[in-house]
Formats: C-alpha cells, sequence, structure tokens
C-alpha cells in the first residue's frame, strides 16, 4: 500500500488536444521522445504585412464535426476533448465519482473569438446583430461550464484567469481543493487558443519574436532568444487523493507531491526586474514535499525566449538549487507558447519521473546562463522528482513538484 | 442554535476588514446605509450609448465619484478595486508586512473590458487609424488583482476567478480554503466588476434585462439590472486577528460550492446544485438549516432564476422559514462583484441587527413562499445568515456568516 501525506495527490488520466495529435500520456510521451517542433507557419488565418508569421496551431481536422461540437465554441471544444480524454485515461468516466468530481480550467485569454464575433455582430447590425447564443462564451467561464456538463461534472468548479502560468494555477488550485476536503478527484486543465485578431494585436506589441531583431524562432536560455512563438491548445490532468484512487484500482502516472504558488511584486503586465532575491515558493514547495534540492534531478520551466523572463526563472532556479542544479528544459520550443500550457508541462513532468524522457534544448548554442545545467543530451538517470517551475508578468509565481509513485519512503505496506 | 459550531477553532476564519465601492459611493456605511433606507440606485445608464436596446438602466457610479477614485490612467476597474481594497486594509488595520505572505483572490468576469470595448470600437470605425493598445493591458480580469498585489506588496496565492456572477462569491471562499488549510493566516477576498457594452449588450439580447428597475421575487418581474462596484474583505485565520488584538466584523461559518452541469445560461427547476451549496455551507459550519434565519439572495428578478432560487430555498430551509431579501433590486446586479458586496450586506445585517430590503416589490410572486422583506428594512437578531450567489455556467456559491459575538 502506497501511503503519502493528505497535502499530496496523484495524477491518474491525462488529456491533450496539441498541435501533436488529441490523445492522452502516450501522446504527450511521444511529443518529447520525437522533440521535433509542431511551429510553422500560420495557414488558419493571414498573416501578411505582420512580422510574425510563425506559430503552433491544431489542424482542423483534430476538432471533430460531431452535433455536440457544433453548439460549443472551439475553446470549449478544445477543452472538453481534453478533459474527456484524461477522464476516460483515468478511468474515471465510469466511476459514480465522477459527478462528485471537481474542475478547475486556467486560461490567459478565455474565448476571445467569441467575443470579438458577438461585438461584431453589433458593430455591423446593431442591437438585432447580437446573438444571444454567443454571449455565454464571452464569459470566460464558459469552457468550464460547457464541460461540466459534457462530463456530468457537478462538484466545485473554479476558471482561472492568469497570466503565462495559467495551467500551473489550475494544478495549484486542483491540489488546494483536495486538500481543502471540496472533492476527491479534480480535473486541472489549461486552456487557450490563436485566433487572428490576438495575434495581430500581440505582434503589434511586440510581444513575440521576432519584435524587430532577427530570425522568427523560439529559443529559451539562448542568447539569440526575441520573444516566444504563440501556440495553442488544452491539456488537462486528472489529480485524485490517493486513497481514492486506490480504492477504485485507477491507474496512477506520478504524484504531486506539491504545488505552491505566490507573487513577486511587479506592475501588471511587467516582469518582476530587477531579480530581488529569491522568493518563498520555491522553498515551500521543498519543504512541503519533504524534498531537498539535490534531490530534483530536472526542471520544466515557463520561460519561453522572452529575454526577460529567461534570465528572470533563471535566477530564481539557481538561487534556490546553486550550481549544478536540476537538469532545465522548456516545451514552448516544441509547443509555442500559450497561457494554459502548464498543465501540458505537469503532465511531461509526469512522463519525465516516469519513462526519463524530455524535451532536449537542441537550439541552444550560447546559453545565457553557464552556471546551470541545461537538457541538451538525453536525460540519464531517469529523475525520481521533477519541478515544474511558472514565472509571469505581473509576478505570479508557482512551484510544482512532481514525483515517481512508490518511493520507498512511500510504500509503507 | 445548535451548538456544534460554537468554538474557538484556530483555523477558522474572521473578517477583518470590509472596503466597498458601490452605486451609493465610496465605504462600507455609505453602502449600507443606502441598502437598509432602501434607495434604489438603479437609473439611466450614462456610460455608453444605451439607443435602440430594450433596457437602459443599471447601477452606475456616479461620475463624481468615480473621479475621485485613483488616477485617470487606471482602468475604471482597477480603481474601484485598489479604493475597496485600501479601504479593507485600513478597516482592519492590518500591518502592510503582513500582506508579504498573504493571498489575495479578486473575482470577476468583465476586468478592464470597458476600456477594451473604447479600443475595439475605434478599431473598428476608424481601421487605419492610431489606437491606444496600452488599454489591452488591463483587459483580462487578472490585471486587476495583479495591480492590487503590486499596489500593497501583497506576496501570497495570487488568482483571480471566474465564475461569472458567483465569482467573488468563490473568492471568499478560496481564500477562506486556504487559511483553514494553514496555506496562510491572511487573505484578502473580493471582487470588482465595471459596467460594459458587453455585458450591457448580452443581458439584453437574452431578453433577461428589465425595462424599469429590476423587481425580485414579485409577480410582475421582468428580469434583472446590472450594476457596478467592488468590495473586498480581509480574511485571517482566528489566531492571527487574536495575537493582534484585532476585532472583526463576522466568522465565515461555511462556503459550499456546487456545479448544476445542466445548462450553460439557466438554472435546473428544482435548483438541485443550489440545494448542494447551501447544504455543503452549512454542512461545513456544522449548523443546521433552522440555525439560519435570513438569506441574502442571488434574487436577480429574472422569471427563472428566482423561482429555481425559491425551490431551492423551500427545499433546504422549509417554505416560509427564512427571511429573504435581495439586494440586486438596490444597486443592481454587480456580476463579479456581486457575491462579495452581498457578502458585506449580510455581515452588516448581523453587525447592525437589520435585515436589508427588497426595493420595488409591490406585489410579491404567490410561487415565492417567502418573506422577502418588501420596501423596508427590518429589525432582527441574528447569530449567522446565509448569502447566495449563483452564476452562468451552473456555478453555484454559498457563504455562511456568523456574528461576532457567537464565538466569544
Amino acid at each position: 500500500m502506497v501511503r503519502m501525506p493528505a497535502h499530496r495527490a496523484v495524477i491518474t488520466g491525462i488529456g491533450c488536444i496539441s498541435p501533436f495529435g488529441v490523445g492522452g500520456y502516450d501522446l504527450v510521451v511521444d511529443v518529447l521522445k520525437a522533440n521535433i517542433s509542431a511551429i510553422q507557419p500560420l495557414t488558419s488565418f493571414p498573416t501578411t504585412g505582420l512580422p510574425s508569421c510563425l506559430g503552433a496551431e491544431i489542424p482542423a481536422a483534430y476538432l471533430p464535426e460531431t452535433e455536440e461540437g457544433r453548439r460549443w465554441s472551439r475553446l470549449s471544444q478544445m477543452t472538453v476533448l481534453a478533459c474527456r480524454q484524461a477522464v476516460v485515461e483515468s478511468g474515471l468516466c465510469d466511476s459514480t465519482a465522477l459527478c462528485q468530481a471537481g474542475l478547475v480550467i486556467g486560461s490567459q485569454f478565455g474565448d476571445l473569438r467569441s467575443t470579438e464575433a458577438f461585438c461584431l455582430g453589433f458593430l455591423r447590425k446593431g442591437p438585432l446583430g447580437l446573438s444571444p447564443l454567443l454571449f455565454p462564451n464571452t464569459v470566460m467561464n464558459a469552457m468550464a461550464g460547457v464541460t461540466s456538463i459534457a462530463l456530468g461534472l457537478k462538484g466545485p468548479m473554479l476558471t482561472l484567469n492568469q497570466v503565462g502560468v495559467a495551467g500551473e494555477l489550475a494544478v495549484a488550485r486542483a491540489l488546494a481543493l483536495l486538500r481543502a476536503k471540496r472533492a476527491s478527484a479534480v480535473i486541472a486543465c489549461g486552456v487557450d487558443e490563436l485566433f487572428p485578431l490576438l495575434y495581430e494585436t500581440l505582434v503589434q506589441l511586440r510581444v513575440p519574436s521576432p519584435r524587430g531583431c532577427g530570425e522568427e524562432v523560439c529559443r529559451p536560455f539562448d542568447q539569440r532568444h526575441n520573444g516566444p512563438i504563440l501556440g495553442e491548445g488544452a491539456t488537462a490532468v486528472v489529480l485524485e487523493v490517493p486513497e481514492h484512487a486506490q480504492a477504485r484500482g485507477a491507474p496512477m502516472l506520478a504524484e504531486v507531491r506539491s504545488a505552491c504558488w505566490g507573487g513577486m511584486p511587479a506592475r501588471p503586465g511587467h516582469f518582476p526586474v530587477p531579480y530581488q532575491g529569491p522568493h518563498p515558493v520555491l522553498d515551500q514547495a521543498l519543504a512541503e514535499a519533504a524534498v531537498r534540492p539535490e534531490d530534483v534531478g530536472m526542471a520544466y520551466l515557463s520561460s519561453c525566449g522572452e529575454p526577460q523572463l529567461d534570465a528572470l526563472e533563471l535566477a530564481c532556479i539557481a538561487d534556490t538549487f546553486g550550481p549544478p542544479g536540476p537538469l532545465l528544459t522548456s516545451v514552448t520550443h516544441l509547443t509555442g507558447e500559450y497561457g494554459g500550457l502548464g498543465t501540458f508541462r505537469v503532465a511531461a513532468a509526469a512522463a519525465t519521473v516516469r519513462q526519463g524522457i524530455g524535451p532536449r534544448l537542441d537550439y541552444l548554442r550560447q546559453p545565457i546562463r553557464t552556471d546551470v545545467r541545461f537538457a541538451v543530451q538525453p536525460i540519464a538517470p531517469s529523475p525520481a522528482v521533477v519541478l515544474v517551475h511558472g514565472l509571469a508578468s505581473g509576478g505570479v509565481h508557482t512551484a510544482i513538484l512532481i514525483g515517481r509513485l512508490h518511493d520507498a519512503s512511500d510504500v509503507v505496506e | 442554535m445548535h451548538q456544534h459550531h460554537v468554538r474557538g477553532d484556530e483555523r477558522r476564519v474572521v473578517v477583518t476588514g470590509i472596503g466597498v465601492v458601490s452605486p451609493y459611493g465610496r465605504g462600507c456605511e455609505v453602502y449600507w446605509q443606502g441598502l437598509v433606507q432602501g434607495r434604489c440606485m438603479i437609473g439611466p445608464l450614462t456610460l455608453f450609448p444605451t439607443d435602440g436596446f430594450r433596457s437602459r438602466l443599471a447601477g452606475e457610479l456616479p461620475a463624481a465619484t468615480v473621479r475621485a477614485l485613483g488616477t485617470a490612467q487606471q482602468s475604471r476597474a482597477t480603481r474601484f478595486l485598489l479604493t475597496a481594497a485600501q479601504d479593507a486594509v485600513r478597516n482592519a488595520s492590518l500591518d502592510p508586512g503582513a500582506l508579504t505572505t498573504a493571498a489575495v483572490s479578486i473575482g470577476g468576469a468583465g476586468g478592464g473590458m470597458l476600456e477594451a470595448e473604447d479600443w475595439y470600437w475605434a478599431r473598428y470605425y476608424q481601421p487605419q487609424g492610431s489606437h491606444r493598445q496600452v488599454a489591452l493591458r488591463s483587459m483580462l480580469p487578472t490585471h486587476q488583482t495583479d495591480a492590487l498585489a503590486f499596489h500593497l506588496r501583497i506576496g501570497g496565492p495570487r488568482e483571480s476567478p471566474i465564475l461569472a456572477c458567483s465569482s467573488s462569491a468563490a473568492a471568499i471562499a478560496t481564500v477562506t480554503d486556504l487559511i483553514e488549510t494553514g496555506v496562510v493566516d491572511v487573505g484578502l477576498a473580493g471582487g470588482v466588476d465595471t459596467l460594459t457594452r458587453l455585458c450591457f449588450m448580452g443581458f439584453n439580447a437574452l431578453k433577461l434585462l428589465d425595462p424599469q428597475p429590476c423587481r425580485p421575487f414579485a409577480r410582475d418581474r421582468r428580469g434583472m439590472s446590472i450594476g457596478e462596484g467592488a468590495a473586498v474583505l480581509v480574511l485571517e485565520s482566528w489566531q492571527h486577528a487574536m495575537a493582534r488584538g484585532a476585532p472583526w466584523h463576522a466568522c465565515v461559518a461555511g462556503c459550499g460550492l456546487s456545479s448544476d452541469a445542466l445548462h450553460p445560461t439557466a438554472p435546473p427547476t428544482d435548483a438541485e446544485g443550489a440545494v448542494r451549496a447551501m447544504r455543503e455551507a452549512l454542512a461545513r459550519a456544522h449548523l443546521i438549516p433552522a440555525d439560519i434565519r435570513y438569506v441574502n439572495a442571488h434574487g436577480t428578478g429574472t422569471m427563472q432564476n428566482d423561482r429555481a432560487e425559491a425551490a431551492a430555498l423551500a427545499d433546504v430551509f422549509g417554505a416560509g422559514n427564512v427571511l429573504v431579501s435581495s439586494t440586486k433590486s438596490l444597486i443592481g446586479h454587480t456580476m463579479g462583484a456581486a457575491g462579495a458586496l452581498e457578502a458585506v450586506a449580510t455581515i452588516c445585517t448581523l453587525e447592525t441587527g437589520l435585515l436589508p430590503p427588497t426595493a420595488n416589490l409591490w406585489e410579491p410572486d404567490p410561487a415565492i413562499p417567502f418573506d422577502c422583506i418588501p420596501h423596508t428594512a427590518r429589525s432582527a437578531t441574528l447569530d449567522c445568515a446565509m448569502s447566495n450567489s449563483f452564476g452562468f455556467g451552473g456555478q453555484n456559491v454559498s457563504l455562511i456568516f456568523l456574528r461576532p459575538e457567537v464565538l466569544g
């Protein structure tokens, strides 16, 4: 029997819709093993006249034309697909526990596509042009509402709006719901999508690469970094209280040993620079997980090629872990960057602790720091504990520790 | 009263500070006096053109009040929120140092959408023009939370829950959880929303706005009226408040959260999800239904919502067994801020022994089997009271507050 402290949880299912396909844990494993980027010239809308033209987009074929799907927005379809896959993989769909399960959605932009379409109806035709069917989608909890209806979830349901680390925050809040005994199983899903107005506006605000200099490319931690490439997707993870998962014989992929979050002082929309020293979030996460810094073998960072973020996050890691620290990696050069990506990082971390695989930073030629280790080679040995670290403009800071199951310290009977 | 709850649990959560910005103006006392005097603030909406719409009313903050809040560079929502939060911290006499590890959770729905709409409208009518994209930076609800955290140097867990009309009630529930489980000792929880074209147009499109000021629980009710405002509560563990000798307004006795999983906008006729939220709040508060004598209802004034909420109240408490009022009849439905504003009204009810009335309730709906306190505030000494918030997407939150004297 596996006994773990009450505040831990296990991951029992993963669901993902991404430019790489629709699937569960195996899809995540395939993405990490292949280490091939999904970033390409955008095809779903024109980028003529814009200084950026790349993105990691989900082909239309991945969103099937079902009757229920036609009633939902694209973003809601993505959310339902990911959550449904995760629920199927966890076996929760066959359980009466499903209707008591909680749901936490993390998103940076929500359904701005529907918001624009709703407003355009008015601007073109006046009050008669307004669609009552579109309006509910303009509220950011629409994806959660649709998912709860599609899956029959009747437990606590939260949508968290957050820049950059919405996915990480969804996982942390899901763990907090378990800890508060509001549910025995919670689905955490990060989701965001690309659409023309958003892409064009972010490019005009000089958010993505190339920002007026050099090649348009995503190179986290490299001196040639010049901004992220935008992406889209939804990844859901089912978190459960270990006893609950065991009682129903659920597959247990990995353990969430701790998930802490806090905030560094920063103006909204700005990173907390200059760096003002270590923030307690990382120390809290390590302490709560009863893990020493040297036990953390690898870290997935939220760095995406944004120069300030790359530098800041490395400073955080170096401060807490010292040289050489864990092997550092990113997924944004594969998936593109979006606010809800953190749940994919958590899913990837689960694959890392189980199978010793992780994304390699093959592009990394001139790292911005040399006192830390980057994942430029295949991972060996397989790390038992992996950190998923997030830092966002505005200063929100997250640290999630994912552990391999059945460590000697956990197995008590 | 059922006695199980009367205990000095160290992790029990108490409310030590309150800040409010409402259509009555700035301040909790101004808000409360407006409510108990039954002054309805719903009038013609002036913030943007309303030509051609069925309803053209709202509970809008006077322009002079808004000008006195914050700076013109800040979004309307940011100005409301910072003002409410500063007042709440001051009311709690909280040392700013205590905020460095405090949590902050601010619910909303529209964020800085009003300013983003200005940008989008200008862009639509003048595609070749140069438009201030900086307005977009404050569009997302998280911007207001980030601005608050920066302004007050709040360093603990930070989140912006979006649950439509129950957003800020959920913020109170989630911060309560963080305190009860020992993650933090102090947290700021609340909500903010301003009037936006999007909200105004959307509810008009759904034909859910009353052309007259809304009449919750009335036989001839025809929908809701929208409003705007912000409310922030300082929440602390009982132990933390005791250690610094801080008086408290109320205790957060229990919070319930549930989902309907039925329809994107409509509640089930039996409001089964709302029943579960109320029962969870009671269970977590260690109370029985007979302990509750007043409910600050969600009470939007739409035909379906009021009827469903009444069915849920009858299921949980029994028909006629609680007094009910809707303060939305006085200031409009403030969307993401409504849960926090109504939590404040519920706390003030416990503190003053006055139950706020439901305005415009000339002819009660006979299908609503409760005394909904028409027109005039009523006296009643209560130990505890409930506040309900229900949102689009089937999101239900119920909060129960206790009078400080009950804890001793």
